[in-house]
């Protein structure tokens, strides 16, 4: 066909391709959309139907969130456990992730799988027992009780995504560290870490996320004290009726530091959920 | 995760109330449990639509968002928020969406002229309803997994196809779905556990109801434990849907060859 039909089949292509893609995002944005504008009504506006797509924007609820002393304890006690979580997660997982992906020892697929199947235990039944250990040890409602079962639960994430950043790091230049004396510790610090540190930040925001983002454990581990984010954010849910505005913009308070921090990671976002299956 | 497994077992055998050691006694009641078996049925058809319609609808968006178009790379980075998202706050979200009066769903339909039912409250819906929330949360996940994929089959083979003759179906048919393969195995895989584990969203959205219309395993196993307070029971269903999860697992993880080291 001639080159000027062919450019215009070129133009047509993209145009459908530009619509049909928008669209669709368009379409699974829309539930986010509407949680952030419900935030930003008054809580007459929040109720109109037909809802206005045009409206005088007010902060009132986000006021009266962040002014509230006990959901901005929660808030911070979401961050706290996440960043533990994180933290020692990261700590446990990378030597053993450095271990599966250059050493080959007698069970090490054995081992891996044992940490993938963390992956698939429902999240009942790994809290079950923690709870009644807590639970007799009288340590409910403390932050590590908290800490404890999301490391856990996360830890095999964490080993498995780091091994999979281990692997794309050339053996060539371990080797080169190792022929001019360093031993193998010497050679995991110095070399393969920051190598690997792409590998780090994205196993630590990965790990971050699912630590903030949890639920359960929260909800049967943590008492007035220490709870978290997630649980507090139900509390708005009560007999007398939803307060949605209160409720949407705790609801985007929560969501944001996520956000924030997928939109970071986005390279490894794919990645890390696929337990550095998937590139 | 065997130490787990066996402080279920010996949890599962004490019986909270009495003090007692009752043996395989609440297995016994489990086997017998119509509820239960109900609830994992319920589970396993969750998992099973949710997991075939958010394959299909992915390749489909997928196929989209992996040409070339303006603002592309934005509309995929702007996809993934739903995956990302906290499942409490999606399933808040989208009980206010389902409101039957307020939500703006039922005011879309109604738009339209179409009926607006209570979705929440019905129990015939409510299972498609809680399948589109899954749907919607989690199709970006694999659209993003395919898109990956897609752009990675090299166009050569596109064009040699086409030079034989072969039209866009046959393409897609022959290079792009055997390319994709062990991408679409790691996929099901990894949602198909995930699935089977679902909670949070369901709890805040339905608990369970009307009645025990949405009630999954894993809520049952919760109730159980939490609310009518029988820890030994609800042990003794943890550590079955422990193992038929990990039964699964283990049939997708061989099938997808993740395990395989390079």
């Amino acid at each position: 066909m001639s080159p000027r039909l062919a450019l215009l089949r070129r133009i047509l292509g993209a145009g459908l391709r530009f619509a049909a893609g928008w669209t669709i995002v368009a379409a699974f944005l829309f539930p986010i959309w509407w949680l952030i504008t419900t935030s930003l009504k008054t809580r007459v506006d929040a109720f109109k139907i037909p809802p206005d797509l045009i409206f005088r924007p007010t902060f009132e609820s986000y006021a009266a969130i962040l002014s509230d002393h006990d959901f901005m304890g929660f808030y911070l006690n979401s961050l706290i456990v996440a960043s533990a979580t994180t933290l020692i997660a990261l700590l446990l997982g990378t030597p053993a992730a450095y271990a599966l992906a250059r050493y080959r020892f007698r069970g090490r697929r054995d081992l891996a799988f044992w940490l993938l199947s963390t992956r698939m235990a429902p999240p009942i039944a790994i809290i079950l027992p923690f709870y009644l250990m807590f639970m007799h040890a009288g340590m409910l409602d403390t932050r590590m009780a908290l800490i404890i079962p999301n490391v856990v639960a996360n830890t095999g994430l964490v080993v498995w995504l780091l091994r999979s950043f281990f692997r794309e790091v050339p053996r060539s230049i371990e080797e080169a560290a190792l022929i001019d004396g360093c031993g193998p510790w010497r050679a995991f610090f110095l070399v393969a870490l920051p190598a690997a540190s792409n590998g780090l930040v994205a196993a630590g925001i990965i790990c971050f996320v699912f630590a903030w983002n949890e639920y359960l454990f929260s909800l049967l581990i943590t008492g007035q004290a220490t709870r978290t984010a997630t649980v507090a954010i139900t509390n708005f849910v009560t007999f007398q009726g939803i307060n949605w505005g209160r409720l949407a913009a705790a609801s985007v308070l929560v969501m944001l530091p996520v956000f924030v921090l997928a939109m970071i990671a986005q390279r490894w976002i794919v990645r890390g959920f696929t337990m550095g299956a998937v590139k | 995760m065997f130490l787990f497994a066996a402080s279920l077992q010996r949890w599962s055998l004490i019986h909270p109330t009495e003090g007692g050691w009752i043996g395989w006694g609440n297995y016994a009641t489990l086997a017998t449990d119509l509820r239960f078996r109900s609830a994992l049925w319920r589970t396993a058809q969750f998992t099973a639509v949710g997991v075939a319609v958010q394959v299909l609808l992915g390749m489909a968006v997928a196929l989209i968002l992996a040409g070339r178009f303006p603002g592309a790379w934005l509309a995929r980075g702007l996809f993934l928020l739903p995956m990302i998202m906290t499942p409490i706050v999606v399933g808040l979200t989208w009980r206010m969406l389902y409101d039957p009066i307020f939500g703006q769903i039922n005011w879309l339909l109604g738009l339209a002229g179409l009926p607006q039912p209570s979705w929440l409250s019905d129990a015939a819906l409510v299972m498609p309803a809680l399948i589109i929330v899954d749907v919607w949360q989690w199709t970006p996940f694999l659209a993003l997994i395919f898109v990956a994929g897609l752009q990675s089959v090299p166009p050569s083979q596109y064009e040699a196809a086409a030079l034989d003759g072969a039209g866009p179906v046959a393409r897609f048919v022959f290079i792009t779905l055997p390319a994709l393969r062990p991408l679409i195995l790691i996929a099901v895989l990894f949602r198909t556990m995930d699935s089977l584990r679902w909670f949070d969203t369901i709890f805040v959205m339905t608990n369970g109801g009307p009645g025990t219309a949405s009630e999954t395993a894993n809520l049952y196993a919760y109730i159980t434990s939490f609310n009518n307070a029988n820890l030994g029971y609800g042990a003794a269903q943890a550590v079955v849907i422990l193992v038929l999860v990990i039964a699964v697992s283990l049939v997708l993880v061989r099938l997808s060859g993740i395990e395989r080291d390079p």
